[in-house]
């Protein structure tokens, strides 16, 4: 299956089996640098293609897609050979992920020694360094300092570049968090840090990936690349497909840059998994679309990490939210009581010290205004304040005031001062048949 | 591991560089040689865990969090005008435009206000002759109308365009109808739009409109539908796929007078992005949107920015929103000019500039380029100042410049509208045509002349001033005072000298003018002295009495408000008890 140079091939086959195939989507490569992800759907009498260069069914990867699938019936079923990976054959879906499970033993697989020990250990040792250099300098007194500056330099220097986008946030809310001397913040950030340099000694693969993403713990770890499949090794790793996302808010946070990173927040009605698009300041848009949208997916790759996980939109068609019944179904699966959200903050802080930054959808009976801060109000009068960020997002909230409280606030819960919060990214407001999201930030 | 939980967290803070650190490795349970990696990494966790254990779920107020912006005046007018400016939100509805009853003042406010109190003044103005305020006189709908259908200021052509639609005669009628060209556009963008998506058809949804109905959708982009709304957000932060920079700022440029907050977020996003051209157009479009979220982006570019021309136009986008961030730095720039920055500088000036600015505005309606002509009338209708009328006036007649009549005109309505709002009248024309003179030979002598010399011959002017005053050369008195005025801009003594010299010929209209620039050049001189003290606040109070008989209370409240900020310590009491009695008689007739 692999590619001679200058003559097309399908490197790779995904069949997805109901009673027969339903679909199958081919990994075309055309040319040293062309490749495109081609999916074959059959509908009835029809069948439906879609590339993800958007040039189907006319471009050369379909065209060689529907030629190569002709030859390929004439020889027979697909066999063992041409299927892996196989998705979704219909016996596992789970939260609108399907099959990854299949793949690979889940829980944490050890990155190929020796050839990028090396860089691991050193990006270990730099984590290491700048740690320590925040605790001897105190968080009252690091913010702005030599030390400080040249411990992130290292750190930076020591990571794959492009700088993986959850190092660079989580070094950029560090520096953030001293600047507010928010001791908190900084203790759960530097220990997430401490904890990523022993998983990097260890080898630990689920980590690097977590943290890394693929293309970045592949390239701290050349020997990643030398799979048979000549595809990164992502542990844990997940397909959606055939799932519809409707895409709920979408933010600029900053990283060692102000507003260096891009996030979209993507909900799925069916099973009210979030997931999350990233791209770094001047990196061409990860998909289409404005915010909100509906996106059909044909297939999509979740990346490993706290939620929402970071998700990869391969092939997917996009529409515009004209019709309000598009929010009918996020509507509801927004939390009603507050109460939960303090243990829920603290299990996936618990879990991960300096990734997560939960994203949570919450119906609010009351909006109040109380002693300079914004409240959300649940049914059993338990207050959620609005953070201070995005800035005047809270304002924005207010001045939505459609005659009734939003059906629904989206927001990153966070603590401010020692009390969790939460930063509002979008409402839904308006009444049943005139539902429509309105973004905040 | 036996420390209060908060122990961990302080002990992080103070840093383990200056700290017991033995103590704190047997808390931690550490061994006594443990080294620093290993006491970081475990009171960082300790510290962790005691920070996750002692979150509370709805913590104590503070100060700073989600707090309604702060609107603070950029010019720290206390006019009447300037006191409806800086109200804003809550406030609005009891003191501000909201509280206006008298149609003329409205109209008044609605050429010279800022941008958030002109859209208020046409919302109230119909709120007062609409169709439900049956109980209004027909002539003061009839000059409602009148007024609305005469105005040219784009900023407020949505409001107007409403305003008028919501009012009989053939303009509403007229609206009325475009309302249906309106709505056809709609439904064909909606279908464009559509297949755009759908992915039929490559090209932007707007771009195979009419250039009619292209106008016309965006400049009523508040009453598009959501996902028209949404597929311009989309082009805007450059998510259709297909749209290129240059179009990207196109768009954003042709928005600038959208004022639909629903745009806020991917303007935000432009804003901070890396193509300067694009954050510049944002920033324009931000500065007219009536919207919290407007005023920390634009201060947060501000702060980012490096590149003079960007600065600039963030600056001007700053003092729209009532904060004066980058006015020292503004004025700067309008001291030492260059051609690169100065249309940047003009439109700064549009908000951030104060009547000392006039003379040095002034100066550039000579220029060759009608484009920065254009922007320096602007200017000096914004900044509103009497000085301006005769450099306005001369223009309007010259052959050179008959296609600025339009921008000339509204120019001269927002400087007359300022000058009755503030209870100012302009000087006679003599007067102004000696002193604007005087202004600019001393301005100019000043800038190549040593500081010490300009001081001397400031001095010099105010004597020669007093000289000719006493021969009652009363012209030539105030031209001396206007040059020494602008060789040393700041100095209240000559704006006092002009003030009294008004007042002493009964023109106490004009006096006010002078006034206030003296209080603004130099409030505490001025409050130190008794005679000015008193000359100023018998001004005040005369002014108050002729515009409360004339029927306009609004103006005369706002003067005796003016006058009662100031520090009248040195004025008789008999007066400052007449000051409180006044102002607090007016305030009670107030609706």
């Amino acid at each position: 299956m692999s590619a001679d140079a200058g003559r097309p091939a399908v490197r790779r086959v995904l069949v997805e089996a109901g009673e027969g195939v339903r679909r199958a989507t081919l990994d075309v490569v055309t040319g040293a640098d062309d490749a495109a992800l081609v999916s074959v759907a059959a509908g009835g009498a029809r069948v439906r293609v879609v590339c993800s260069c958007g040039g189907a069914p006319t471009c050369a990867h379909a065209r060689f897609a529907l030629d190569w699938l002709d030859a390929d019936a004439a020889r027979g079923p697909l066999d063992a050979a041409n299927r892996p990976p196989v998705a979704g054959t219909g016996a596992v879906e789970t939260g609108g992920i399907r099959g990854p499970e299949t793949q690979r033993p889940p829980g944490k697989e050890t990155l190929r020694p020796p050839a990028g020990h090396a860089r691991a250990t050193g990006l270990a040792t730099a984590l290491d360094d700048l740690v320590t250099t925040v605790v001897r300098a105190g968080v009252d007194a690091a913010a702005g300092t030599p030390s400080l500056d040249e411990a992130i330099r290292r750190v930076v220097a020591a990571a794959p570049a492009p700088l993986p986008a959850s190092v660079g946030r989580v070094t950029g809310r560090l520096v953030e968090a001293l600047v507010a001397r928010d001791a908190g913040c900084v203790a759960r950030l530097c220990h997430g840090l401490a904890g990523f340099a022993d998983a990097l000694r260890r080898g630990d693969a689920a980590a690097a990936y977590a943290w890394l993403g693929a293309a970045g713990a592949a390239a701290l770890d050349p020997a990643l690349r030398s799979a048979p499949d000549a595809e990164p090794h992502v542990p844990g790793s997940a397909r959606l497909v055939d799932v519809r996302l409707v895409e709920v808010a979408r933010e600029w946070v900053s990283t060692l840059d102000r507003a260096g990173l891009e996030r979209r927040y993507l909900a799925a009605p069916s099973t009210g998994m979030v997931y999350r698009e990233e791209r770094v300041r001047g990196q061409a848009a990860p998909s289409l679309g404005p915010c909100p949208r509906v996106l059909d997916v044909a297939l999509a790759e979740v990346e490993p990490g706290p939620a929402p996980q970071r998700v990869h939109l391969l092939q997917y068609e996009v529409a515009l939210t004209g019709a309000p019944e598009t929010f009918t179904h996020v509507v509801e699966e927004g939390l009603r009581g507050f109460a939960g959200l303090r243990s829920a903050f603290r299990a996936a802080v618990a879990a991960s010290p300096a990734l997560a930054e939960p994203f949570v959808g919450v119906q609010p009976r009351t909006v109040e205004r109380a002693d300079g801060r914004v409240f959300l109000v649940d049914g059993d009068g338990v207050r959620l304040p609005l953070a201070a960020e995005p800035p005047a997002a809270a304002d924005a909230l207010l001045a939505l005031d459609a005659g009734a409280p939003p059906r629904l606030v989206y927001g990153r819960l966070l603590t401010e001062r020692g009390s969790l919060a939460l930063a509002p990214l979008s409402a839904i407001v308006g009444p049943r048949e005139h539902m429509r999201l309105r973004r905040l930030a | 591991m036996g420390a209060p939980a908060n122990e961990w967290l302080d002990a992080l803070r103070a840093g383990t560089g200056a700290g017991d650190v033995p103590l704190l490795r047997r808390g931690l349970g550490l061994a006594e040689d443990a080294g620093d990696l290993e006491l970081a990494r475990a009171l960082v966790a300790a510290a962790s865990n005691a920070a996750l254990a002692g979150i509370a779920s709805d913590g104590p107020a503070t100060g700073n969090v989600a707090t309604r912006a702060e609107v603070v005046s950029p010019l720290a007018d206390a006019s009447f005008l300037g006191r409806l400016g800086a109200l804003a939100g809550d406030h609005e509805r009891h003191t501000g435009v909201q509280a206006i009853a008298d149609v003329r003042t409205l109209v008044a406010v609605m050429h010279a206000g800022s941008l958030r109190v002109r859209r208020a003044a046409v919302r109230r103005l119909v709120q007062l002759v609409g169709d439900h305020a049956k109980e209004r006189h027909a002539d003061e709908r009839r000059f409602v109308i009148e007024a609305l259908g005469a105005s040219r200021d784009v900023e407020i052509v949505y409001e107007v365009s409403e305003a008028l639609a919501a009012l009989p005669g053939a303009a509403g009628r007229a609206e009325r109808a475009a309302r249906e060209a309106f709505g056809a556009a709609v439904a064909s963008a909606e279908r464009i739009t559509a297949r755009f998506w759908e992915g039929e058809t490559p090209d932007d949804a707007f771009g195979d409109l009419t250039g009619d109905e292209r106008a016309l959708l965006l400049m009523r982009v508040r009453d598009l539908p959501d996902p028209l709304v949404d597929h311009l957000c989309a082009v805007i932060e450059g998510a259709d796929g297909v749209t290129s920079i240059e179009a990207r700022r196109a768009l954003v440029a042709a928005l600038r007078h959208a004022g639909d907050p629903r745009l806020v977020p991917s303007l935000g996003a432009a804003l901070a992005g890396t193509d300067a051209s694009l954050a510049v157009e944002a920033a324009r479009a931000l500065r007219r949107i009536d919207d919290a979220r407007g005023l920390p982006l634009l201060r947060m570019a501000f702060e980012r920015s490096v590149a003079e021309t960007s600065r600039v136009v963030l600056a001007g986008a700053l003092g729209e929103h009532g904060e004066a961030l980058g006015a020292p730095w503004v004025r700067g720039l309008v001291a030492v000019p260059d051609e690169a920055s100065l249309p940047g500088v003009l439109e700064a000036l549009e908000t951030l500039g104060r009547p000392e600015d006039v003379e040095r505005v002034v100066v550039w309606l000579g220029h060759a380029d009608a484009r920065l002509v254009a922007s320096a009338v602007r200017t000096l209708g914004c900044i509103g100042d009497a000085r301006a009328l005769l450099a306005l006036e001369s223009l309007r007649t010259q052959p050179a410049h008959l296609a600025l009549r339009a921008e000339v005109d509204t120019a001269l309505a927002a400087v007359r509208a300022r000058m009755e709002l503030r209870g100012e009248e302009a000087p006679r024309a003599e007067v102004s045509r000696d002193a604007a003179e005087a202004a600019a030979a001393a301005a100019r002598s000043a800038a190549s002349s040593d500081p010490a010399v300009v001081r001397m011959r400031a001095g010099w002017d105010v004597f020669v001033g007093h000289l000719l005053l006493a021969a009652r050369a009363t012209v030539r008195a105030v031209a001396r005072f206007e040059g020494a005025a602008a060789r040393r801009p700041g100095w209240a003594v000559p704006l006092l000298a002009i003030g009294t010299t008004y007042a002493g010929c009964g023109e106490i209209a004009q006096a006010i003018a002078a006034f206030r620039r003296a209080i603004a050049a130099d409030r505490a001189a001025i409050e130190r002295r008794p005679l000015a003290v008193r000359s100023l606040a018998r001004c005040f109070l005369a002014r108050a009495d002729e515009l409360e008989r004339d029927g306009r209370t609004d103006i005369a409240r706002g003067l005796l408000a003016e006058l009662g900020a100031l520090d009248l310590r040195l004025a008789e009491s008999s007066m400052r008890f007449e000051v409180g009695r006044r102002h607090e008689a007016l305030r009670r007739e107030a609706p």
